[in-house]
C-alpha cells in the first residue's frame, strides 16, 4: 500500500518546517530523545553527502518526546537494521519512494549483535585477537533494561555502558 | 545411552544443568573409589597453559595419566610461538588441536577458552580464563561439598575474603544457586561480592546475608570457604588491619558445627593459620586432592560415549 508520507506521519506533518519531506530514502521515527546523534555517528552518515534532516526532542504521543532522522537515498540492510535496533529499539522505519511511504515497520531488539560493538571489558580476548569478532547476546531484564552479554568473556553490560565505551554516549 | 557431555566443550559453569553436575560428581566419586586406566587409552590431550598455574596443570596432567592418556603441552607461553613470535591464539589453537584429541587451556584473557572452543576441531576444557571461569575448580568444590556433607541441597556456606575478584566464589555461588544454598558473605567493603552476582542470587531466590566478622558465621555454616585477600590491592596499613579481620585461627573454631568443613582454593598465604591444619574441620588439602578426580570425571565424560 502506498500512503502519502505526511499523512502517514502526523508528527512530520505538524513539524513540516522543522523536518521536511524527502523524495527517496528512509525516515527513522520514534527514536528515543538523544539517540539520533548516536545513530548518525554509528552509521557515519555525517561524513557522507546524503541529504539529512534531524529533529531532536519533537513532541510524540507515545514517548512524550522523540528524535527523528530523514536521510535521502539510504536504505538499511537487515544487519544494519539490527544495529539500529540496539540504539533505538522502539523506532519505526519508513521507506520512502517518490515522497510516498512504501513500507513501514517497527524495529525489534535483535537476539544477538556481531561485529558492531567492542567489548567494554579491557581484559576480554577480543581486544587481543583480531580474529575474535565481538559478539553480544541481547536481552532485557525485569525492568526493561537492555543487557548485552559478551560471547567471549561472559560479562553482562547495560546497553548504555557498551554504547559509551564505543563512543556512542547518550 | 550416550552421556550428554560426550565431545562437548567445558567452558563455563553457566552452561551446566543440574543433571550435568550430578553426572560429573557421580563419575568423580566412582573414579575415586575405583580407578580406571582405560578411559583415555590411546588419547593424546593438549595441556596448554598460556599463564602458569602449578596446581591446576599438574592435577589435569595427573588425571590424564591416571586415565591412561598421554599429554603434550607447555606450562607457560614464554617459550611458544605465540609468546616469542607473536602468533595469534587462533592459529596456535588450530595447530595444537590438529595434533590432539582434546585441549585443556588456561589463558590470562577472559574469553580465550571460548575462542579456542570456537576454532578447535576437538573438545576444549577451560582451565581458567582470566577472572572469568574455572569450571573444573567449581566441580572439585562441589564434589568436596558433596563428599563432606552428603548433599548439595540447602548447604549453608560462608564465602570469606576477596569476593570481588575471586572467580572461584562467583562460579561456586552460581552453581549452588541451583541447590537452594544459604550464603553468608564476609569481606571488606572494597572486596564485596559484585552486584551482578547478588542480582543473580536474588533472581534465583537465594537467601544471602552480609557479615562483618568470621566469628558471626562460623557456628552457622556447613562450609567455610576461605579465600586470599591479596596484599597488592591495599596499602600496608590497611592490609594489616584487614588481614587481622579475615584470618582464621584454630581458636575461632570451637563453636563450629560438627559437620563443618573449611575449604580454600589454595594457595593459602596466611589467611588460615598453620594450627588449623590439624583441626578435623580443615579439608582444604583433601579438596585440592579431589581436583584430580573432578578433572578425571570431566575428561572421561568428554572423551567417552559411555562410562
Amino acid at each position: 500500500m502506498s500512503v502519502n508520507q505526511d499523512s502517514q506521519d502526523n508528527q512530520v506533518s505538524k513539524n513540516k518546517l522543522l523536518v521536511e519531506a524527502i523524495a527517496n530514502g528512509t525516515v527513522i521515527d520514534h527514536i528515543a530523545p538523544g539517540q539520533a546523534i548516536n545513530i548518525l555517528r554509528m552509521f557515519k552518515f555525517l561524513g557522507k553527502h546524503n541529504h539529512i534532516t534531524v529533529g531532536f526532542n519533537l513532541r510524540s504521543g507515545n514517548l512524550g518526546s522523540k528524535d527523528i532522522i530523514k536521510i535521502s537515498d539510504v536504505t538499511f540492510s537487515p544487519s544494519q537494521t539490527q544495529q539500529l535496533a540496539i540504539l533505538a529499539p522502539n523506532a519505526t522505519i519508513n521507506l520512502i519512494e517518490d515522497y510516498k511511504v512504501v513500507d513501514k515497520y517497527n524495529l525489534r531488539l535483535p537476539h544477538e549483535t556481531v561485529g558492531d560493538f567492542k567489548c567494554p571489558n579491557s581484559n576480554c580476548i577480543t581486544h587481543q585477537e583480531a580474529g575474535a569478532t565481538p559478539r553480544f547476546k541481547i536481552s532485557r531484564d525485569g525492568h526493561g533494561q537492555v543487557l548485552m552479554r559478551c560471547h567471549y568473556c561472559e560479562r553482562v553490560f547495560e546497553r548504555e555502558v557498551v554504547l559509551k565505551f564505543n563512543g556512542l554516549d547518550e | 545411552m550416550i552421556n550428554p557431555l560426550f565431545q562437548t566443550d567445558i567452558i563455563s559453569v553457566s552452561e551446566f544443568s543440574k543433571e550435568h553436575i550430578e553426572l560429573i560428581l557421580k563419575t568423580a566419586q566412582e573414579l575415586k573409589q575405583q580407578p580406571r586406566h582405560d578411559l583415555l587409552q590411546g588419547k593424546l590431550i593438549g595441556v596448554t597453559f598460556f599463564e602458569g598455574s602449578t596446581r591446576t596443570r599438574l592435577s589435569f596432567e595427573t588425571a590424564i595419566h591416571r586415565l591412561g592418556g598421554q599429554v603434550i603441552g607447555f606450562p607457560d607461553a614464554s617459550n611458544t610461538s605465540l609468546g616469542k613470535k607473536g602468533e595469534t591464539l587462533i592459529d596456535s589453537i588450530k595447530i595444537i588441536t590438529s595434533y590432539t584429541d582434546a585441549l585443556v587451556i588456561r589463558h590470562p584473557k577472559e574469553g580465550a577458552a571460548r575462542l579456542a572452543a570456537d576454532v578447535a576441531s576437538v573438545p576444549v576444557i577451560n582451565a581458567g580464563d582470566g577472572a572469568n571461569q574455572h569450571p573444573s575448580q567449581t566441580m572439585l568444590d562441589l564434589f568436596t561439598i558433596y563428599e563432606t556433607q552428603g548433599r548439595l541441597e540447602e548447604i549453608k556456606i560462608a564465602f570469606v575474603g576477596d569476593l570481588k575478584y575471586g572467580r572461584t566464589v562467583h562460579s561456586l555461588a552460581e552453581a549452588l544457586s541451583m541447590y537452594h544454598a544459604k550464603i553468608y558473605l564476609v569481606s571488606p567493603d572494597s572486596l564485596a561480592m559484585p552486584q551482578y552476582i547478588l542480582d543473580h542470587l536474588k533472581e534465583k531466590n537465594i537467601e544471602f546475608s552480609v557479615h562483618e566478622t568470621l566469628e558471626e558465621v562460623i557456628p552457622e555454616v556447613d562450609i567455610l570457604y576461605m579465600t586470599r585477600v591479596q596484599k597488592e590491592r591495599f596499602d600496608e596499613t590497611e592490609y594489616q588491619h584487614l588481614r587481622s579481620k579475615y584470618v582464621l585461627t584454630n581458636a575461632m573454631l570451637t563453636d563450629a558445627k560438627e559437620n563443618m568443613k573449611i575449604l580454600h582454593p589454595l594457595p593459602r598465604i596466611d589467611e588460615i593459620t598453620l594450627d588449623v591444619d590439624q583441626n578435623p574441620h580443615a579439608y582444604y588439602f583433601k579438596q585440592a586432592a579431589n581436583g584430580v578426580y573432578a578433572r578425571e570425571a570431566l575428561l572421561a565424560l568428554v572423551m567417552n560415549k559411555e562410562i
